[in-house]
C-alpha cells in the first residue's frame, strides 16, 4: 500500500514525531473479541434481508444518464463530471453488492471499476464496456443471481473481465 | 479477559441507510455500547465535536463534502477536539491513487467495501494494539505514513487477509492468464 521512500519524500527535512497516549488501548484493555462474536456478526451480514435491488436499480439508471451526457459533453470539465459520476456508481455497486447478499454484482463493478480507474481513453469501447456492465447487473437483477452466482455468475465475470482485458490490451500494450 | 467495548465511543459516518444500520449492527455485537452516527461531513463534525469519541469510521462519502476534508478537518481544525482521534476510512475504491490521498489527509486505516466483520475488527484491533505515531511537518499532520517492517505485515499481505481483496486478487490473477493467452482470445 505504502511505498516508504514516497512517504519519506512527502515528510520532508523538519518532519517532528509524536506519540499520543493510547487512551483507547486504556479503556479497551486487551483479549480481543471472542469467535464466537466474530461469527455472530458474519453471520449477521451474511444474512440481513436488506432488499439491495432498489438501489441497484437506481445505480444503473444513474450510470445510463451519466453515459448519455458523457457522450455529449461539451468541454473537459463536464466531461470530467460525468466520467466521476459513472465510476461513483460503479464503485457504490462494487462496495455494496456483496454486502447484501450479491457478490456477483461486487466482482463484475470490481472488474469495471479497475478499468475505469485505469482508463485514459473514453471511446465507443469504453462505452461498450459499460453497456456490458450494465447488461450484467440487469442479468442479475432479473434473475435474483445471488452470492456468486455458481456457474452463471462465473461466465458472466469471464465474459466482463475478457472484455475489459482486450480493451487494456488495445489501448494500453504496456500495461 | 476479552475487549471491555463498554466506554469505548465509535461515531460511524455513512450516507447509505441500510449500510449504517448493518455497521452499527455488528459493532453493537462486537460489545460496542456507546454509537453515534451522522449522514454527511457537517454533521459529522458536530456530532465529533459533542461526543468527542474515541474512534470514527467513515465512507469516503460523494462528491465535494467528502469522507477526506472531513478527516483533514479534524486533523487541521483549530476547534477539532481530538485530532490525534484515529480513524477507519471505508470505501468501494481501492486503486493506490486513492489509497495514497486518504493517507496523505490523515487517515489511520482502510476499509475496502464489501468488507467481512473480521476485516472491520481486525482494523478495530489495529487501532487498540498498534496505535501509529503522529507526523507533523510543515505539510502534513497525521498518522506517520510509512508502514514498518517490524508491524509483522506487509500492506500487500495485510490486503490478502481481507476475503473479498483476496478475491479480487483471484480474478486479477485470472486475467493475467487470460492476457498470457493472447492468441485463443476472439
Amino acid at each position: 500500500m505504502t511505498d516508504d521512500n514516497d512517504a519519506d519524500k512527502l515528510l520532508g527535512e523538519a518532519a517532528e514525531f509524536l506519540d499520543p497516549p493510547n487512551f483507547l488501548k486504556r479503556k479497551a484493555g486487551s483479549g480481543g473479541i471472542p469467535q464466537h462474536l466474530l461469527d455472530k456478526g458474519e453471520g449477521f451480514i451474511k444474512e440481513n434481508d436488506i432488499d439491495f435491488i432498489p438501489f441497484a436499480k437506481d445505480h444503473i439508471k444513474h450510470i445510463k444518464a451519466y453515459a448519455k451526457e458523457l457522450k455529449t459533453a461539451k468541454n473537459k470539465t463536464a466531461e470530467q463530471q460525468y466520467f466521476d459520476g459513472i465510476t461513483e456508481n460503479v464503485m457504490r455497486l462494487k462496495a455494496h453488492g456483496g454486502m447484501f447478499g450479491y457478490d456477483i454484482m461486487s466482482a463484475v463493478s470490481d472488474i469495471t471499476l479497475n478499468c475505469l480507474e485505469l482508463t485514459k481513453t473514453i471511446n465507443d469501447d469504453l462505452y461498450q464496456i459499460i453497456d456490458a456492465h450494465n447488461n450484467s447487473i440487469e442479468l442479475v437483477i432479473a434473475t435474483k443471481l445471488r452470492g456468486n452466482g455458481g456457474d452463471q455468475g462465473k461466465a458472466i465475470v469471464n465474459e466482463l473481465r475478457k472484455a475489459t482485458v482486450r480493451y487494456h490490451k488495445k489501448y494500453s500494450p504496456t500495461e | 479477559m476479552p475487549y471491555n467495548l463498554n466506554d469505548v465511543k465509535i461515531l460511524v459516518v455513512e450516507d447509505m441507510a441500510p449500510m449504517m444500520t448493518l455497521m452499527r449492527s455488528v459493532l453493537q455485537i462486537f460489545g460496542f455500547k456507546k454509537l453515534c452516527s451522522a449522514l454527511n461531513l457537517e454533521e459529522a463534525y458536530e456530532v465529533y465535536k459533542k461526543e468527542n469519541p474515541d474512534i470514527i469510521i467513515t465512507d469516503w462519502l460523494t462528491g465535494e463534502e467528502n469522507g477526506l476534508k472531513l478527516i483533514n478537518k479534524i486533523r487541521k481544525d483549530e476547534d477539532s477536539p481530538n485530532p490525534y482521534i484515529p480513524i477507519i476510512l471505508m470505501t468501494g475504491y481501492s486503486n493506490r491513487d486513492r489509497v495514497e490521498a486518504a493517507r496523505d489527509n490523515g487517515m489511520t486505516e482502510f476499509l475496502v467495501k464489501p468488507y467481512t466483520a473480521r476485516d472491520l475488527y481486525n482494523r478495530i484491533a489495529r487501532l487498540i494494539e498498534n496505535p501509529r505515531k503522529f507526523v507533523k511537518t510543515s505539510e502534513f499532520f497525521g498518522p506517520d505514513r510509512r508502514r514498518h517492517k517490524d508491524e509483522g505485515y506487509t500492506g500487500e499481505i495485510k490486503r490478502k487477509k481481507d476475503y473479498y481483496a483476496e478475491q479480487s486478487q483471484k480474478l486479477k490473477d485470472a486475467a493475467d492468464i487470460i492476457m498470457k493467452d493472447r492468441d485463443n482470445l476472439d
